[in-house]
Protein backbone atom coordinates (compact mmCIF):
# COMPACT_ATOMS: atom_id res chain seq x y z
CA UNK A 1 0.00 0.00 0.00
CA UNK A 2 1.33 3.36 -0.95
CA UNK A 3 1.30 5.87 1.64
CA UNK A 4 0.15 9.48 0.21
CA UNK A 5 3.55 10.64 0.35
CA UNK A 6 4.80 8.25 -1.96
CA UNK A 7 1.94 8.55 -4.08
CA UNK A 8 2.85 12.27 -4.10
CA UNK A 9 6.43 11.78 -4.90
CA UNK A 10 5.57 9.37 -7.79
CA UNK A 11 3.13 11.69 -9.02
CA UNK A 12 5.72 14.48 -9.24
CA UNK A 13 8.44 12.39 -10.54
CA UNK A 14 6.22 11.27 -13.27
CA UNK A 15 6.40 7.74 -11.78
CA UNK A 16 3.24 6.98 -10.92
CA UNK A 17 1.06 4.69 -13.26
CA UNK A 18 -2.22 5.86 -14.49
CA UNK A 19 -4.64 4.16 -11.80
CA UNK A 20 -2.29 6.19 -9.16
CA UNK A 21 -2.76 9.52 -11.27
CA UNK A 22 -5.84 8.84 -10.75
CA UNK A 23 -6.04 8.51 -7.27
CA UNK A 24 -3.76 11.47 -6.84
CA UNK A 25 -6.39 14.08 -9.15
CA UNK A 26 -9.56 12.52 -7.02
CA UNK A 27 -7.16 13.40 -3.56
CA UNK A 28 -5.76 16.55 -4.07
CA UNK A 29 -9.34 18.04 -5.76
CA UNK A 30 -11.03 16.64 -2.52
CA UNK A 31 -9.43 17.03 0.04
CA UNK A 32 -7.62 19.83 1.55
CA UNK A 33 -5.37 18.27 3.64
CA UNK A 34 -3.53 16.20 1.17
CA UNK A 35 -3.47 19.13 -1.66
CA UNK A 36 -1.30 21.31 1.22
CA UNK A 37 0.94 18.33 1.46
CA UNK A 38 1.45 17.47 -1.93
CA UNK A 39 2.03 21.28 -2.58
CA UNK A 40 4.65 21.27 -0.18
CA UNK A 41 6.60 18.29 -1.04
CA UNK A 42 5.91 19.31 -4.96
CA UNK A 43 8.67 21.84 -3.90
CA UNK A 44 10.84 19.93 -1.49
CA UNK A 45 11.03 17.54 -4.58
CA UNK A 46 12.42 20.21 -6.79
CA UNK A 47 14.28 21.48 -4.40
CA UNK A 48 16.61 18.32 -4.08
CA UNK A 49 16.53 17.78 -7.62
CA UNK A 50 18.24 21.08 -8.57
CA UNK A 51 20.52 20.67 -5.29
CA UNK A 52 21.39 17.06 -7.02
CA UNK A 53 21.45 18.58 -10.09
CA UNK A 54 23.84 21.37 -9.40
CA UNK A 55 26.36 19.06 -7.83
CA UNK A 56 26.00 16.55 -10.77
CA UNK A 57 27.14 19.28 -13.10
CA UNK A 58 29.67 20.67 -10.91
CA UNK A 59 31.26 17.08 -10.85
CA UNK A 60 31.08 16.99 -14.38
CA UNK A 61 32.74 20.38 -14.76
CA UNK A 62 35.43 19.37 -12.30
CA UNK A 63 36.15 16.28 -14.74
CA UNK A 64 36.38 18.10 -17.60
CA UNK A 65 39.07 20.70 -15.77
CA UNK A 66 41.23 17.73 -14.72
CA UNK A 67 40.84 16.70 -18.52
CA UNK A 68 42.73 20.23 -19.16
CA UNK A 69 46.51 20.30 -18.00
CA UNK A 70 47.70 23.94 -19.10
CA UNK A 71 44.77 25.56 -17.17
CA UNK A 72 44.81 23.30 -14.27
CA UNK A 73 48.28 24.32 -13.83
CA UNK A 74 47.65 27.78 -14.00
CA UNK A 75 44.72 26.93 -11.99
CA UNK A 76 46.80 25.22 -8.75
CA UNK A 77 49.40 28.42 -9.27
CA UNK A 78 46.68 31.03 -8.92
CA UNK A 79 45.03 29.44 -6.10
CA UNK A 80 47.96 28.20 -3.98
CA UNK A 81 49.05 32.08 -4.39
CA UNK A 82 45.48 33.06 -2.92
CA UNK A 83 46.04 30.32 -0.67
CA UNK A 84 49.29 31.86 0.33
CA UNK A 85 48.27 34.91 0.31
CA UNK A 86 45.11 34.54 2.52
CA UNK A 87 47.33 32.58 5.00
CA UNK A 88 49.20 36.01 5.57
CA UNK A 89 46.40 38.36 5.72
CA UNK A 90 45.06 35.78 8.54
CA UNK A 91 48.08 35.44 10.24
CA UNK A 92 48.17 39.45 10.09
CA UNK A 93 44.28 39.44 11.30
CA UNK A 94 45.10 37.12 13.91
CA UNK A 95 47.92 38.84 15.25
CA UNK A 96 46.57 42.38 15.06
CA UNK A 97 42.76 41.44 16.76
CA UNK A 98 40.36 38.69 17.01
CA UNK A 99 37.53 41.04 17.68
CA UNK A 100 37.29 42.34 14.01
CA UNK A 101 37.89 38.59 12.53
CA UNK A 102 35.30 37.36 14.85
CA UNK A 103 32.79 40.35 13.96
CA UNK A 104 32.95 39.03 10.48
CA UNK A 105 32.20 35.31 10.90
CA UNK A 106 29.30 36.26 13.13
CA UNK A 107 27.70 38.50 10.75
CA UNK A 108 29.35 36.84 7.30
CA UNK A 109 27.14 34.50 4.98
CA UNK A 110 27.19 33.73 1.36
CA UNK A 111 24.53 35.63 -0.63
CA UNK A 112 21.77 33.14 -1.68
CA UNK A 113 21.48 32.46 -5.69
CA UNK A 114 18.17 33.22 -5.69
CA UNK A 115 17.90 35.22 -9.29
CA UNK A 116 19.65 32.83 -11.52
CA UNK A 117 16.54 29.85 -12.04
CA UNK A 118 14.05 32.38 -12.40
CA UNK A 119 15.77 34.90 -15.10
CA UNK A 120 17.71 32.67 -17.18
CA UNK A 121 16.96 32.59 -20.81
CA UNK A 122 17.19 29.76 -23.10
CA UNK A 123 20.28 31.04 -24.78
CA UNK A 124 22.47 31.04 -21.70
CA UNK A 125 22.10 27.55 -20.23
CA UNK A 126 25.59 27.28 -20.38
CA UNK A 127 28.71 29.18 -19.12
CA UNK A 128 26.00 30.93 -16.98
CA UNK A 129 24.41 27.51 -15.65
CA UNK A 130 27.73 26.31 -14.90
CA UNK A 131 28.74 29.45 -12.91
CA UNK A 132 25.85 29.81 -10.62
CA UNK A 133 25.76 25.47 -10.28
CA UNK A 134 29.39 25.70 -9.06
CA UNK A 135 28.14 28.47 -7.01
CA UNK A 136 25.49 26.82 -5.41
CA UNK A 137 27.50 23.87 -4.51
CA UNK A 138 29.98 26.04 -2.74
CA UNK A 139 32.31 25.15 -5.30
CA UNK A 140 34.07 28.89 -4.94
CA UNK A 141 37.26 28.17 -6.92
CA UNK A 142 35.70 26.86 -9.85
CA UNK A 143 32.75 29.67 -9.76
CA UNK A 144 35.17 31.78 -9.39
CA UNK A 145 37.18 30.91 -12.40
CA UNK A 146 33.61 30.45 -14.24
CA UNK A 147 32.53 34.17 -13.52
CA UNK A 148 35.75 35.50 -14.82
CA UNK A 149 35.14 33.92 -17.81
CA UNK A 150 31.60 35.37 -18.57
CA UNK A 151 33.03 38.86 -17.75
CA UNK A 152 35.23 38.74 -19.95
CA UNK A 153 32.87 37.35 -22.39
CA UNK A 154 30.28 40.24 -20.98
CA UNK A 155 30.59 42.89 -18.64
CA UNK A 156 27.56 42.35 -15.98
CA UNK A 157 27.40 44.07 -12.78
CA UNK A 158 25.63 40.93 -11.96
CA UNK A 159 28.36 38.47 -12.56
CA UNK A 160 30.89 41.07 -10.95
CA UNK A 161 28.96 40.91 -7.40
CA UNK A 162 28.47 37.17 -7.31
CA UNK A 163 32.59 36.63 -8.25
CA UNK A 164 33.09 39.21 -5.29
CA UNK A 165 31.43 36.65 -2.89
CA UNK A 166 33.42 33.82 -4.09
CA UNK A 167 36.23 35.83 -3.52
CA UNK A 168 35.09 36.30 0.28
CA UNK A 169 34.34 32.76 0.45
CA UNK A 170 38.16 31.66 -0.36
CA UNK A 171 39.93 34.56 1.77
CA UNK A 172 40.49 37.73 -1.21
CA UNK A 173 38.39 40.33 0.49
CA UNK A 174 40.90 42.56 -1.23
CA UNK A 175 39.96 41.54 -5.13
CA UNK A 176 36.24 41.01 -3.63
CA UNK A 177 36.13 44.81 -3.06
CA UNK A 178 37.31 45.28 -6.84
CA UNK A 179 34.09 43.98 -7.68
CA UNK A 180 31.76 45.24 -5.21
CA UNK A 181 33.17 48.38 -6.65
CA UNK A 182 31.65 47.86 -10.00
CA UNK A 183 28.31 48.23 -8.41
CA UNK A 184 28.07 51.72 -7.82
CA UNK A 185 24.72 52.48 -9.93
CA UNK A 186 21.76 52.93 -6.93
CA UNK A 187 19.55 51.39 -9.31
CA UNK A 188 21.24 47.85 -9.50
CA UNK A 189 19.43 45.17 -7.48
CA UNK A 190 22.47 44.23 -6.11
CA UNK A 191 23.63 47.90 -4.86
CA UNK A 192 22.64 47.38 -1.15
CA UNK A 193 24.42 44.33 -1.12
CA UNK A 194 27.50 45.18 -2.65
CA UNK A 195 27.71 47.97 0.10
CA UNK A 196 26.99 45.30 3.19
CA UNK A 197 29.69 42.86 1.69
CA UNK A 198 31.91 45.49 1.20
CA UNK A 199 31.89 46.60 4.79
CA UNK A 200 31.88 42.86 5.80
CA UNK A 201 35.48 42.52 3.87
CA UNK A 202 36.91 46.00 4.89
CA UNK A 203 36.36 44.53 8.51
CA UNK A 204 38.24 41.62 7.54
CA UNK A 205 40.86 43.65 6.23
CA UNK A 206 40.58 45.74 9.83
CA UNK A 207 39.57 48.90 7.75
CA UNK A 208 36.76 49.70 9.97
CA UNK A 209 36.69 53.51 9.29
CA UNK A 210 35.96 52.28 5.91
CA UNK A 211 33.42 49.85 7.48
CA UNK A 212 31.72 52.26 9.29
CA UNK A 213 31.08 54.42 6.44
CA UNK A 214 29.47 51.94 4.35
CA UNK A 215 27.29 50.69 7.19
CA UNK A 216 26.07 54.41 7.85
CA UNK A 217 25.15 54.61 4.22
CA UNK A 218 23.33 51.15 4.50
CA UNK A 219 21.73 52.01 7.77
CA UNK A 220 19.61 54.77 5.94
CA UNK A 221 18.78 52.52 3.19
CA UNK A 222 15.76 49.27 3.32
CA UNK A 223 17.38 46.19 2.88
CA UNK A 224 20.51 45.75 5.51
CA UNK A 225 19.29 48.39 7.65
CA UNK A 226 19.16 46.58 11.08
CA UNK A 227 22.29 44.66 10.24
CA UNK A 228 24.18 47.68 9.73
CA UNK A 229 23.08 48.90 12.58
CA UNK A 230 24.07 46.19 14.84
CA UNK A 231 27.42 45.87 13.55
CA UNK A 232 28.06 49.76 13.89
CA UNK A 233 27.23 49.53 17.41
CA UNK A 234 29.22 46.76 17.67
CA UNK A 235 32.17 48.66 16.20
CA UNK A 236 31.45 51.17 18.59
CA UNK A 237 32.01 49.12 21.70
CA UNK B 1 21.26 24.73 -43.41
CA UNK B 2 21.49 22.68 -40.53
CA UNK B 3 20.82 18.86 -40.76
CA UNK B 4 18.42 18.91 -37.97
CA UNK B 5 15.99 19.83 -40.32
CA UNK B 6 15.74 17.10 -41.96
CA UNK B 7 16.45 14.94 -39.08
CA UNK B 8 19.50 13.49 -37.37
CA UNK B 9 20.92 9.89 -37.30
CA UNK B 10 24.40 8.29 -35.37
CA UNK B 11 27.68 7.92 -37.52
CA UNK B 12 27.83 4.38 -38.85
CA UNK B 13 30.50 3.94 -36.28
CA UNK B 14 28.18 4.52 -33.69
CA UNK B 15 25.65 2.65 -35.09
CA UNK B 16 27.42 -0.66 -35.55
CA UNK B 17 28.29 -0.97 -31.76
CA UNK B 18 25.45 0.61 -30.14
CA UNK B 19 22.97 -1.97 -29.87
CA UNK B 20 24.75 -4.56 -27.63
CA UNK B 21 25.06 -3.73 -23.61
CA UNK B 22 29.13 -4.30 -22.41
CA UNK B 23 29.80 -5.53 -19.46
CA UNK B 24 31.56 -2.65 -18.88
CA UNK B 25 28.16 -0.42 -19.47
CA UNK B 26 26.73 -2.50 -16.36
CA UNK B 27 29.85 -1.84 -14.48
CA UNK B 28 29.03 1.71 -14.89
CA UNK B 29 25.65 1.62 -13.47
CA UNK B 30 26.25 -0.98 -10.62
CA UNK B 31 29.16 1.63 -9.48
CA UNK B 32 27.07 4.34 -9.61
CA UNK B 33 24.18 3.00 -8.02
CA UNK B 34 27.06 1.71 -5.07
CA UNK B 35 28.34 4.91 -5.14
CA UNK B 36 31.05 4.48 -6.93
CA UNK B 37 31.57 7.11 -10.11
CA UNK B 38 34.92 6.12 -11.56
CA UNK B 39 33.01 3.92 -14.29
CA UNK B 40 30.82 6.89 -15.08
CA UNK B 41 34.14 9.59 -15.31
CA UNK B 42 35.73 7.77 -17.88
CA UNK B 43 32.25 7.10 -19.86
CA UNK B 44 32.15 10.74 -19.72
CA UNK B 45 35.24 12.17 -20.91
CA UNK B 46 35.60 9.22 -23.34
CA UNK B 47 32.25 10.28 -24.96
CA UNK B 48 32.93 13.65 -25.20
CA UNK B 49 34.74 14.24 -28.24
CA UNK B 50 33.00 11.86 -30.21
CA UNK B 51 29.55 13.78 -29.02
CA UNK B 52 31.37 17.31 -29.76
CA UNK B 53 31.67 16.09 -33.48
CA UNK B 54 28.79 14.51 -34.11
CA UNK B 55 26.98 17.62 -33.13
CA UNK B 56 29.26 19.64 -35.11
CA UNK B 57 28.90 17.94 -38.41
CA UNK B 58 24.97 17.51 -37.72
CA UNK B 59 23.78 20.93 -36.33
CA UNK B 60 24.44 24.13 -36.69
CA UNK B 61 24.47 24.78 -32.45
CA UNK B 62 27.31 27.25 -31.22
CA UNK B 63 30.70 25.35 -29.15
CA UNK B 64 28.83 26.65 -25.77
CA UNK B 65 25.64 25.43 -26.57
CA UNK B 66 27.22 21.73 -27.59
CA UNK B 67 29.00 21.86 -24.36
CA UNK B 68 25.88 22.69 -22.40
CA UNK B 69 24.10 19.66 -24.47
CA UNK B 70 26.85 17.56 -23.80
CA UNK B 71 26.83 18.01 -19.53
CA UNK B 72 22.95 18.14 -19.32
CA UNK B 73 22.51 15.09 -21.50
CA UNK B 74 24.96 13.35 -19.51
CA UNK B 75 23.50 14.84 -16.52
CA UNK B 76 19.96 13.13 -17.44
CA UNK B 77 21.79 9.85 -18.24
CA UNK B 78 23.27 9.94 -14.61
CA UNK B 79 19.93 10.69 -13.24
CA UNK B 80 17.95 8.42 -14.37
CA UNK B 81 20.46 5.73 -13.92
CA UNK B 82 20.00 6.62 -10.32
CA UNK B 83 16.61 6.67 -10.71
CA UNK B 84 16.65 2.87 -11.98
CA UNK B 85 14.93 3.82 -14.92
CA UNK B 86 18.36 2.68 -17.38
CA UNK B 87 17.35 -1.17 -18.00
CA UNK B 88 20.68 -1.81 -20.14
CA UNK B 89 18.30 -3.27 -23.01
CA UNK B 90 20.61 -0.82 -25.12
CA UNK B 91 24.31 0.34 -24.32
CA UNK B 92 24.90 3.55 -22.80
CA UNK B 93 25.78 5.42 -25.67
CA UNK B 94 22.58 4.67 -27.34
CA UNK B 95 20.93 6.09 -23.94
CA UNK B 96 23.63 9.45 -24.23
CA UNK B 97 22.25 10.01 -27.95
CA UNK B 98 18.68 9.42 -27.83
CA UNK B 99 18.40 11.79 -24.67
CA UNK B 100 20.51 14.19 -26.78
CA UNK B 101 18.12 14.21 -29.29
CA UNK B 102 15.71 14.81 -27.18
CA UNK B 103 17.06 17.69 -25.74
CA UNK B 104 17.79 19.06 -29.04
CA UNK B 105 13.93 18.52 -29.79
CA UNK B 106 12.85 20.39 -26.90
CA UNK B 107 15.25 22.93 -25.44
CA UNK B 108 16.60 23.91 -29.36
CA UNK B 109 13.28 23.40 -31.61
CA UNK B 110 15.43 20.81 -33.45
CA UNK B 111 13.60 18.47 -35.71
CA UNK B 112 15.54 15.33 -34.86
CA UNK B 113 14.84 11.87 -35.74
CA UNK B 114 15.02 9.40 -32.99
CA UNK B 115 15.75 5.49 -34.30
CA UNK B 116 14.20 2.31 -33.45
CA UNK B 117 16.47 1.60 -30.76
CA UNK B 118 16.51 5.32 -29.20
CA UNK B 119 13.24 5.84 -29.14
CA UNK B 120 12.21 2.47 -27.21
CA UNK B 121 14.77 3.26 -24.94
CA UNK B 122 13.54 6.96 -24.37
CA UNK B 123 10.12 5.34 -23.24
CA UNK B 124 11.54 4.86 -19.96
CA UNK B 125 13.56 8.00 -19.28
CA UNK B 126 12.33 10.98 -17.49
CA UNK B 127 13.84 14.30 -18.26
CA UNK B 128 12.05 16.91 -15.59
CA UNK B 129 12.92 20.27 -17.12
CA UNK B 130 15.91 21.97 -15.59
CA UNK B 131 14.20 25.33 -15.10
CA UNK B 132 10.61 24.07 -13.94
CA UNK B 133 7.76 26.90 -14.35
CA UNK B 134 7.19 28.12 -10.35
CA UNK B 135 5.96 30.96 -9.04
CA UNK B 136 9.12 33.81 -7.59
CA UNK B 137 7.64 32.95 -4.17
CA UNK B 138 7.94 29.10 -4.89
CA UNK B 139 11.20 29.43 -6.29
CA UNK B 140 12.65 31.27 -3.31
CA UNK B 141 11.06 28.86 -0.74
CA UNK B 142 12.80 25.99 -3.28
CA UNK B 143 16.22 28.17 -2.70
CA UNK B 144 15.75 28.20 1.13
CA UNK B 145 15.07 24.96 0.80
CA UNK B 146 18.21 23.78 -0.70
CA UNK B 147 20.14 25.96 1.55
CA UNK B 148 18.96 23.80 4.55
CA UNK B 149 19.71 20.88 2.64
CA UNK B 150 23.25 21.59 2.45
CA UNK B 151 23.26 22.14 6.42
CA UNK B 152 21.20 18.32 7.14
CA UNK B 153 23.45 16.46 8.18
CA UNK B 154 23.88 12.71 8.04
CA UNK B 155 21.86 10.13 8.41
CA UNK B 156 19.60 12.57 6.92
CA UNK B 157 21.22 13.72 4.08
CA UNK B 158 21.47 10.34 2.14
CA UNK B 159 18.09 8.83 3.98
CA UNK B 160 16.33 12.27 2.14
CA UNK B 161 18.42 12.08 -0.56
CA UNK B 162 17.94 8.33 -1.30
CA UNK B 163 14.09 9.18 -1.12
CA UNK B 164 13.23 12.34 -2.46
CA UNK B 165 15.33 12.07 -5.48
CA UNK B 166 16.73 8.44 -6.47
CA UNK B 167 12.94 7.52 -5.93
CA UNK B 168 13.88 4.21 -3.66
CA UNK B 169 11.39 2.99 -1.39
CA UNK B 170 11.66 2.31 2.19
CA UNK B 171 13.00 -1.17 2.09
CA UNK B 172 15.47 -0.06 -0.23
CA UNK B 173 16.68 2.40 1.92
CA UNK B 174 16.91 0.09 5.06
CA UNK B 175 19.34 -2.10 2.47
CA UNK B 176 21.21 0.17 0.86
CA UNK B 177 22.20 1.76 4.13
CA UNK B 178 21.87 -1.05 6.11
CA UNK B 179 19.40 -0.47 8.62
CA UNK B 180 17.24 -3.18 10.51
CA UNK B 181 14.04 -2.98 8.43
CA UNK B 182 12.23 0.02 6.52
CA UNK B 183 9.52 0.72 9.75
CA UNK B 184 13.18 2.13 11.01
CA UNK B 185 13.91 4.18 8.11
CA UNK B 186 10.59 5.17 8.03
CA UNK B 187 11.15 6.70 11.54
CA UNK B 188 14.17 8.43 10.65
CA UNK B 189 12.99 9.81 7.32
CA UNK B 190 10.06 11.39 9.26
CA UNK B 191 12.37 12.87 11.87
CA UNK B 192 14.62 14.34 9.06
CA UNK B 193 12.25 15.66 6.98
CA UNK B 194 10.45 17.11 10.22
CA UNK B 195 14.05 18.93 10.87
CA UNK B 196 14.65 19.89 7.54
CA UNK B 197 11.05 22.20 6.94
CA UNK B 198 11.79 23.17 10.44
CA UNK B 199 14.99 24.45 9.39
CA UNK B 200 13.47 26.09 6.26
CA UNK B 201 10.71 27.71 7.97
CA UNK B 202 12.64 29.37 10.64
CA UNK B 203 15.37 30.33 7.93
CA UNK B 204 11.89 31.79 6.11
CA UNK B 205 10.71 33.56 8.88
CA UNK B 206 13.86 35.50 9.78
CA UNK B 207 14.23 37.17 6.56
Amino acid sequence: MMSDEELIRAFYSESATAEKIEQFNQLYQENGAFKSQADQIKLELAAFREEERAGIRSKFSSWEAEEKPTKHIQLSTYWKMSIAASIVIASFIGYQSWSDKDLYSEYYSAYPNYEYTTTRGEDEVTLRSKAFAAYDSKAYELANDLFTELINQSDQPEYHFFRGITRLETNNPEPALEDFGRLTNKDNSYYQASLWYSALANIKLEKTDKASQLLNELAQLDEYRKEAEELLEELDN
Amino acid sequence: MSNFYTGLSLPLEIKATNTVTSNKDQAIVTGLLNGDDKGFKEFYLGERQQFYDWCKSNSSITQEEINDLYQSSQMYLYENILQRRVNLSSSLRTYLYGIAKNQLSTRYRKNVTQSNNEAAVMEHLRFLAETESFESQEQQLIQKIRHALQDLKEPCKSILKLFYYELLSMKEIAEKLGYKNDSVVKSQKNRCIEQLRNSYKKGGNDE
